[in-house]
């Protein structure tokens, strides 16, 4: 099983279409597919409403009528009960306030809610995310900012050491400062490579993906314009197609020109 | 953030509910005296008074402010929001149209309770029928509870519409009877009844724990709740049957008691932090505790006049609460 060809998240001519004005469909991504072995990361990147979002949901699968295939593990998603895919699949994506005052640490335990709280895997999700100082703090009471780590810390703790697991990001970096934006972005990186996690994450910003992800998939109206090595696809050429305005690669940033 | 742990907050709700309980059996138009009724030393009378009224009248009042208070504890995780109430459904307006109805056409007694029961059941199969239609697609997970949300909305307006015309149409003795249901007693119910009250509760409570643990994961939102492993279509149709059916029975016997439902789990909160493992069960204690007081209250201001127990509940209720929240805010401070 664990060669280097195994692939851990395959998608294979993905496409999702909703319902729009009268019997025409609107068609929210066409033709998608790539492939992530353990300990890959992609990024996903396009203009607002390319379809990163759309497509982060229909591999976490809350979006389930779709055309094409997505095996997770050689298996189509379909086929994975919701038990075993939390134990192997965690998604952070933007999330509504917590309704009720609720510590960081029991927050970070409804990662795996239906087994007892695991303390040290709870402290150990809470240090890697560096958030060790607020473990008593009421969640609401953290910045924006703070929650993202506290999330991230949740779904490490949901995962804890799995190996073989897929992390889905859409926009981890939103909101965030930019030191707050280096730290998540090193921890996700960090994360994909020590436990051989496949990583999927959208972003707005070229130079995000340039750091951490192997892999681009630049999206414009639902299509790909371009999938492939990041460092090859995120080029000039390929982002103006992307975003429609003419854009300069630099190193380690990316401005309009 | 400092929760008292769940056992001494347990411990201390069950020894006050004992003593209201054994207050709620002493007092009344013949008083028992507290040390006969603790040493088991009464005459026959008073044997008669305790089996006959006052004690399936204490049960009914605990069973039926445990169940608001379960189906309450439910609906504010379910919903995502500390103002849910077992109300919110539209069950026991609903109930209280059929009630409207059975009275007007057929009398008071047995036929009151039975058009509660079907007017509660048909407004249940309704909201139901639309629950399990409700999708778990992204596209519409955000507006799924709103869906149930305004089904409710609905429900209570068509409710008060016919109530309002029936209540046209209504003898002035048929309009105080109803007017006394729909404030809430838990008098003169029949043990069988009362059997049957407490079964509904503690079933209701039993299968509502077994939810607990997926309730809590809501706390995260719906998308985050389903990534943990929480399958929210079953979830949100199991508790919206469970609710609805238990809400249903209470207030086809016992009338709309208000206030505990929503009081009673913020309550619990308050005092054991937001899990709804330990919420529950507490919320049900506080809301039988509440209850119980109410009922001896409501009897013992103006013998042999009984007030309605569910004005009662809201003046013990409401100082109770908002108590607890200036204090709770002062001790957290940075909020």
């Amino acid at each position: 099983m664990n060669t280097p060809t195994r692939v851990l998240l395959s998608v294979t001519a993905l496409g999702v279409t909703v319902p729009d004005s009268g019997k025409r469909r609107k068609q929210l991504l066409n033709d998608i597919s790539f492939e992530l072995r353990p300990g890959e990361i992609i990024a996903i990147l396009g203009a607002n409403g390319a379809g990163k979002s759309t497509l982060i949901a229909v591999l976490s699968g809350e979006i389930a009528s779709h055309t094409g295939t997505i095996r997770f593990d050689g298996r189509p998603l379909a086929d994975w009960s919701l038990g075993a895919l939390a134990a192997r699949r965690a998604l952070n994506a933007t999330e509504p306030p917590v309704p009720f005052a609720l510590s960081v640490t029991d927050y970070v335990a409804l990662g795996r809610p239906f087994d007892p709280t695991d303390a040290n895997d709870v402290s150990a999700a809470l240090a890697e995310t560096d958030t060790t100082q607020w473990a008593n703090r009421d969640v609401a009471t953290l910045s924006s900012g703070e929650q993202t780590r506290v999330q991230l810390a949740r779904s490490l703790y949901q995962l804890a050491d799995s190996s073989g697991c897929i992390w889905l990001l859409d926009e981890p970096c939103a909101h965030l400062d930019l030191a707050q934006r280096q730290f998540v972005l090193a921890l996700i990186a960090r994360v994909a490579k020590a436990r051989q996690w496949s990583v999927v994450f959208s972003t707005h910003d070229p130079a995000e993906a340039l750091q951490i992800a192997d892999q681009a998939l630049l999206l414009r109206e639902g299509s790909a314009v371009a999938v492939g090595v990041a460092d090859q696809v995120i080029n000039p050429g390929q982002l103006s197609a992307c975003y429609g305005v003419s854009v300069s690669v630099g190193e380690g940033f990316v401005t309009r020109t | 953030m400092n929760p008292i742990s769940f056992r001494s907050a347990t411990l201390t709700c069950i020894a006050l509910l004992f003593g209201a309980v054994l207050l709620s059996l002493a007092l009344g138009a013949y008083p028992i005296p507290m040390a006969a009724l603790l040493c088991g030393q009464l005459t026959e009378t008073e044997v008669s008074i305790l089996t006959g009224l006052r004690i399936p009248r204490v049960l009914a009042a605990a069973a039926g402010g445990a169940t608001f208070a379960l189906a309450g504890a439910a609906l504010q995780a379910l919903f995502r929001n500390p103002l849910a109430d077992p109300g919110l459904l539209g069950v026991p307006a609903a109930a209280g149209l059929g009630a409207a109805t059975a009275l007007i056409v057929v009398g008071a007694g047995m036929a009151l309770w039975t058009g509660a029961l079907l007017g509660a059941g048909l407004a249940m199969s309704a909201m139901l029928l639309v629950a399990r239609r409700v999708s778990t697609d992204v596209a519409t997970t955000g507006s799924s509870t709103a869906t149930l949300l305004l089904l409710g909305i609905a429900i209570n307006a068509a409710c008060a519409a016919g109530l309002a015309m029936l209540t046209a149409l209504a003898s002035e003795g048929q309009l105080k009877t109803l007017s006394f249901w729909m404030l809430g007693s838990f008098a003169s119910l029949t043990w069988p009844v009362v059997i049957a009250l407490c079964g509904v509760t503690v079933i209701a409570g039993a299968l509502l724990q077994t939810m607990a643990r997926a309730l809590a994961a809501l706390m995260l939102g719906d998308r985050a709740a389903r990534a943990v492993g929480v399958d929210l279509k079953r979830l949100r149709f199991r508790v919206a049957v469970v609710t609805a059916a238990a809400v249903a029975v209470v207030t086809a016997f016992c009338g709309g008691v208000g206030f505990v439902g929503l009081a009673a789990p913020h309550l619990a909160r308050l005092t054991v932090g937001a899990s709804p493992r330990y919420v529950l069960p507490l919320s049900a204690l506080i809301g039988a505790l509440l209850c119980v007081l109410a009922d001896v209250v409501a009897r013992s201001i103006a013998p042999p006049i009984e007030l309605p127990v569910g004005a009662i509940t809201a003046i013990l209720g409401v100082p109770l609460l908002i108590t607890m929240i200036v204090r709770n805010s002062a001790g957290r401070g940075t909020r």
